[in-house]
């Protein structure tokens, strides 16, 4: 049942334009990345990295974000959204360290790897978590 | 099991490689582990070499991304083995000559252990130094795809190989080529020898004659008889020579310039040369201990050839020379050939014994022990022989190459004595072998020559070529070949045939340039060249239009300029096409 508090209405709004966000972002995300992993595999030049840089801060966002619209999620009074209902994007934060190691050893092979073959499902999954979401919440 | 089956592929195809692989060290950092796909995966250190989860597929898009460079090229040379997947994916796509440069032979070791290679091994030819890198196939562009990760292990040494190649192809197709000679001597000729033979490999050439100067710069000497003055117009002639020289070099473009022995081509010549990144190539045709002007020459120079090695090599790099390389004489066949002498030349020109050449000491004091036999004495510089004098010809002249060749064919017995200006006779310590004993072999006629150190590495003395070691020795064997014509004439005709083999101008030109390529030569209109590839500008236009049909014609050259259509349209005749008028219009707007 929707509440009628003021603030629980401006949360859900919040979280709902968070997670709007989120959708939006997310396949450009996942599409940069996607690239990067091929260059990596076939021309690891500056560009590349250049590249690689700004798809790792996007994904970086993405992840916290995430944590934000979880954090919102859980301050909701009515609680309509299911506890793992963001298990796939909470995946992508141990992906992260994974992908940062490979960085450190420079095994750009590995790193395509990562993002070609774990981030990228990863990342398809957690776009349709998004949409369960906010199709819950915009039902409740 | 896998790994001696693929041993035996690798031995049929090259045994050296093959027994380097079978002795490199296990290990070394490497590992096979399983993809996630199932095929096996190689990593060097930590790092993965291929896909951990599906090395085939990425193989395939490694194909995909270079499928343009790949229908583009007339054969392909691959950076980085790896386990082969890339390479196997691209023999799947094409079959044009594959190479594969892979210098670590533990990675070979590795991957032949780890898959069946036969495919590969019967479809490529793999190697692991810059210096067993083949000339890519004439014809068309090579295409040089890296495979990145490997290239990522040695970046330096697989760069060093790309660059190799590509100076490999450029070398095969052709390159550009301004030989500078000198205004007169010995190295003049040698110019003129070096141009053709360019030539006929299939380079283009500008060949800057100073030969045209010659009379005008020896008649300075006539012009005062004060030595500085004397000086000072030789240096200003020397200048207007050197700029004339670059006048014709910049704009034709080349490559290489090729200077011979006293060419006039001066230091600030030299420098522009380098800012535009043309390679310069000297060619010392001289004795070095005679000449000494080889100290300031030599550090000028990218490349700096002799005709003597051993310490003098040493020496040119001590003295600042970068790339200095033993380059001996040769023989122009062209020039130095068989030729059918008319009964008044053979009068003329024949005799049972024969010099040609100039009166150094040496030649006059040993030549004074001949005068019993029929012998014949052509060449200047021998005044003051009376004991000679009945036998020198034309009154002491100079005489000219077809003249020589006359001779060198006319006689019995030439004799060949390496010049001295203080020898008695035969110098012991000669170490350089003179043009004249190429040339004669190249006659196919009969030569007894002083014996120098390395004259055995050109001739099977005695087989090819008989020698000489004194007077007595001479004498001795110009009795015993005079007594045996069919010996003569055999030791004559295996000696033509050796030179016509190993000693012409044009194995000099190739081991000219091919050691420039192993030493850092790179072709300065790499770019140029390409904007000139007919086959690349047809490719541009497109294969189905009007433009792209018209340029199809021009396939076979190695360049096309819009000077060549022109020449082309103008060869023809009936009604000009569309595309033919817009070139004529673009000639008449360029002027």
């Amino acid at each position: 049942m929707a509440s009628d508090d003021p603030r629980q209405v401006e949360l859900q709004s919040r979280i709902l334009e968070g997670i709007e966000a989120a959708i939006s972002v997310v396949g450009e995300i996942d599409a940069g990345l996607l690239d990067c992993s091929k260059r990596l595999r076939l021309d690891p030049s500056n560009e590349t990295f250049t590249m690689l840089s700004a798809g790792v801060t996007n994904l970086g966002d993405l992840i916290a974000l995430v944590q934000e619209v979880r954090k919102g999620v859980d301050h909701m009074e009515s609680r309509p959204v299911p506890a793992d209902a963001f298990a796939s994007l909470e995946k992508s934060v141990d992906l992260f360290r994974e992908m940062n190691a490979a960085m450190e050893r420079k095994d750009w092979i590995s790193l395509a790897d990562l993002i070609q073959y774990e981030l990228s499902p990863v990342l398809g999954e957690g776009k349709k978590e998004f949409a369960a979401v906010r199709d819950l919440l915009a039902a409740g | 099991m896998i790994f001696e089956r693929n041993m035996q592929g690798l031995e049929a195809a090259d045994t050296r490689l093959a027994e380097r692989v079978r002795n490199a060290e296990r290990g070394a950092g490497l590992s096979i582990v399983p993809s996630k796909a199932g095929p096996p995966s190689l990593k060097v250190g930590d790092a993965a070499l291929h896909s951990l989860y599906d090395p085939a597929r990425e193989a395939r898009d490694w194909a995909e991304h270079h499928r343009k460079d790949i229908e583009g090229a007339y054969s392909i040379a691959v950076l980085g083995f790896g386990l082969g997947y890339h390479v196997e994916e691209l023999l799947r796509v094409t079959d044009k000559p594959v190479t594969v440069f892979e210098p670590r032979v533990e990675i070979l070791r590795t991957a032949l252990g780890a898959r069946d290679m036969s495919a590969i091994l019967a479809g490529v030819r793999i190697a692991a130094d810059c210096d067993d890198l083949p000339a890519p196939a004439p014809g068309g562009p090579v295409a040089i795809l890296r495979h990145a990760p490997s290239v990522r292990l040695a970046p330096e040494v697989f760069e060093k190989a790309a660059g190799r190649l590509e100076a490999l192809h450029a070398a095969a197709r052709g390159l550009r080529i301004a030989v500078v000679g000198p205004f007169y001597g010995g190295s003049l000729p040698v110019a003129g020898y070096c141009a053709s033979a360019l030539r006929n490999l299939g380079h283009e050439v500008e060949f800057i004659d100073n030969g045209v100067f010659g009379e005008t710069f020896l008649s300075i000497d006539g012009i005062t008889e004060s030595a500085p003055h004397r000086d000072i117009l030789r240096l200003k002639f020397g200048e207007f020579a050197s700029e004339a020289a670059m006048a014709r070099i910049v704009p034709f473009r080349p490559d290489i310039v090729l200077v011979l022995a006293q060419a006039p081509l001066l230091a600030p010549a030299l420098d522009v040369l380098r800012e535009r990144g043309i390679a310069t190539a000297f060619w010392f045709v001289e004795d070095f201990r005679h000449m000494d002007y080889w100290r300031g020459t030599a550090p000028k120079y990218d490349y700096f050839f002799a005709i003597q090695e051993g310490g003098f090599l040493e020496r040119l790099r001590e003295a600042g020379a970068r790339n200095a390389a033993f380059l001996p004489m040769a023989a122009s066949p062209g020039v130095h050939r068989k030729v059918e002498l008319s009964p008044g030349e053979a009068e003329e020109f024949g005799s049972d014994v024969s010099f040609v050449g100039a009166g150094y000491y040496n030649r006059r004091r040993m030549f004074e022990g001949l005068v019993d036999l029929d012998f014949r004495i052509w060449g200047n510089e021998w005044g003051g022989c009376p004991n000679l004098a009945p036998f020198i010809r034309r009154g002491g002249a100079r005489v000219g190459t077809e003249d020589t060749v006359k001779i060198f064919n006319a006689s019995r017995i030439n004799v060949n004595l390496h010049s001295s200006s203080y020898h008695e006779g035969v110098n012991p310590d000669g170490d350089f072998v003179n043009p004249r004993t190429f040339e004669i072999a190249a006659c196919g006629a009969f030569q007894l020559v002083d014996h120098r150190k390395g004259l055995d590495r050109f001739f099977r003395i005695g087989e090819e070529v008989a020698c000489f070691e004194d007077l007595a020795g001479l004498r001795a064997q110009i009795a015993r070949y005079l007594a045996n014509p069919r010996e003569r004439e055999a030791v004559a005709e295996k000696g033509r045939r050796r030179v016509l083999r190993d000693h012409t101008y044009e194995r000099r030109m190739e081991e000219m340039i091919g050691f420039m390529v192993r030493n850092g030569f790179r072709p300065a209109w790499k770019e140029a060249r390409e904007r000139e590839d007919p086959g690349r500008l047809a490719a541009e236009a497109g294969p189905g239009t009007e433009l792209g049909e018209y340029l199809g014609r021009f396939a076979g050259a190695r360049s096309l300029k819009l000077k060549d259509v022109i020449a082309e349209i103008r060869s023809g005749s009936g009604d000009l096409t569309r595309v033919e008028r817009i070139f004529l219009a673009m000639k008449a707007i360029r002027g």
